[in-house]
């Protein structure tokens, strides 16, 4: 029987599938056994997961450039000295393959410490956007609409947190809830699906406080294509005379 | 039946967590089951004029003036319901400890909450809402009639919102607050005595320094820092004025 520090070290090999069958089966039975193995075990794997996962992206077209600007030029040169065959140009030769190896090799390293750091930062990103998504579900209000204020902060937003923020808008219990999320998504005009979501939000919200502000950020986001909603919402019985004359000035200004 | 066998059937009525009548006009004794811990008071009807007022003890204590109120205790979690139908008044006490309290009316005049401590969500339609003296944090909004909240002290974690369509909001904060204030008010004029700091992005705050108040008006969201920053507040509405002020 090995000990778990003997284990520990056969753990990356088992990952990858290197062990013999044999040595495999030992280590499954001490694992089963082991706690601190099994965490190991996890650590190890999502480390060479990680490794395995990166992507070696493009350099940058700039360097690509800059990089045949240089060898051309190189290139010339080595021209001229082999024509005046002198000991230099024998010296220099070497050089071309080795110029090519150290900007290999630099394109290589600096694609892989950026494709790391973009990684990190969309792993962040996405972390960020799946505590908002629970966030959400908070049964205090007040929880619910910190989580909408902070996507102001998110640089970028998925389809599922915008799919999250136009379901919260439509249904969340609080009308000041609804009210912050209908802001957070005014900033987030950009985004076609968010303006469909919008669109559709007007015929179904039944609050005079979120009527009238879905009013103004549409004149605000110069969305011509609400008016047919504005148009429906018009005809809604019982209506708020208040947002009545508000969605009758909307609809003026924006066609 | 003696007023004692009534008041054993209403106690019984109560430890199983069931329903629970009210007689008229007269007083409920809700035992919370983990006393001293955060409870929650949730009250959802339609035609209450509801008043919730801290009070030094350990127990709910519910009065009303109608027999068809019902009352559930489950896990420090107090239900108050109540059928459609007439309006009616609902006063509530409840311990100073920390609460979550979410109230809803619709038509029934003033809701009103004094003296307590914790997250207050108050949404009422026809009818003002009133909150004084409140440890915590207050998310309120009615559509015809005032917001007026006064805070002992401010959660300083905890967002909040204020809204009505017509009525004013009247806010008094503690002097050290610390908040992000985000504030529109479509036809009425905002002021505060708070040191409002606005941002780059957004449009900066006006001064009226006549009277020593900040008179702000600009036709979008105004963004103000106070004490450097904190939470975000939306206070918004469309007719009335919006007053935030310190603590005097």
């Amino acid at each position: 029987m090995m000990k778990c520090e003997e284990y520990k070290e056969h753990l990356a090999d088992w990952h990858m599938g290197r062990l013999e069958p044999a040595d495999a089966a030992e280590l499954e039975q001490h694992l089963n056994t082991c706690a601190d193995c099994r965490e190991a075990l996890a650590a190890t794997g999502f480390v060479l997961d990680s490794i395995n996962n990166l992507q070696d992206p493009e350099p940058p077209i700039q360097l690509k450039a800059d990089f045949r600007a240089m060898l051309d030029d190189f290139k010339a040169k080595e021209k001229k000295s082999v024509f005046r065959g002198n000991i230099w140009s024998w010296l220099l030769q070497p050089r071309l393959p080795l110029a090519y190896g150290l900007v290999i090799l630099l394109c290589i390293g600096g694609a892989y410490l950026l494709g790391r750091s973009n990684k990190q930062g969309q792993e962040a990103q996405e972390r960020k956007q799946a505590m908002l998504l629970t966030m959400l579900d908070n049964p205090l209000a007040s929880e619910r609409m910190k989580a909408v204020n902070y996507t102001g902060d998110l640089k970028e937003v998925d389809k599922r947190l915008i799919a999250a923020l136009l379901a919260t808008l439509n249904n969340d219990p609080n009308v000041n809830v609804r009210l912050s999320t209908l802001e957070a998504l005014a900033a987030l005009g950009d985004h076609s699906e968010v303006r469909t979501g919008l669109i559709k939000s007007i015929t179904t919200q039944d609050s005079p406080i979120i009527q009238l502000a879905i009013a103004d950020v549409m004149l605000k986001l110069q969305e011509k294509g609400s008016v047919g909603s504005f148009r429906e919402l018009l005809k809604q019985k019982g209506l708020d005379d208040e947002v009545r004359k508000k969605v009758k000035e909307t609809i003026t200004k924006l066609i | 039946m003696s007023a004692m066998k009534k008041g054993f059937f209403a106690l019984i009525a109560i430890l199983s967590c069931s329903r629970l009548m009210a007689q008229d006009d007269r007083q409920l004794v809700v035992h919370l089951s983990q006393p001293g811990k955060t409870f929650t008071l949730g009250v959802n009807i339609a035609r209450a004029a509801i008043n919730v007022s801290g009070y030094e003890g350990k127990d709910v204590l519910i009065q009303t003036d109608w027999a068809d109120v019902t009352v559930q205790e489950k896990n420090n979690e107090v239900t108050v319901a109540a059928p459609r139908g007439k309006t009616f008044k609902l006063n509530i006490k409840v311990p100073q400890t920390a609460g979550i309290f979410k109230l809803s009316s619709t038509s029934a005049g003033t809701m009103k909450v004094s003296d307590v401590t914790g997250n207050l969500e108050l949404q009422n339609k026809s009818g003002g809402i009133i909150a004084e003296r409140i440890s915590g944090s207050v998310i309120a909004s009615t559509l015809s009639g005032r917001v007026a909240v006064s805070f002992r002290s401010v959660d300083p974690m905890a967002a909040m919102a204020f809204s009505t369509v017509s009525g004013y909001i009247d806010l008094t904060f503690p002097p050290d607050l610390k908040a992000n204030l985000k504030i529109k008010s479509d036809l009425g004029k905002v002021y505060s005595d708070f040191d409002l700091v606005g941002d780059a992005a957004h449009p900066k705050v006006v001064r009226d320094e006549k009277d020593g108040v900040y008179h702000l008006s600009i036709d979008d969201w105004i963004f103000g820092r106070v004490g450097g920053g904190g939470p975000e507040f939306l206070v918004k509405n469309t007719n009335g004025n919006i007053h935030i002020y310190k603590t005097k």
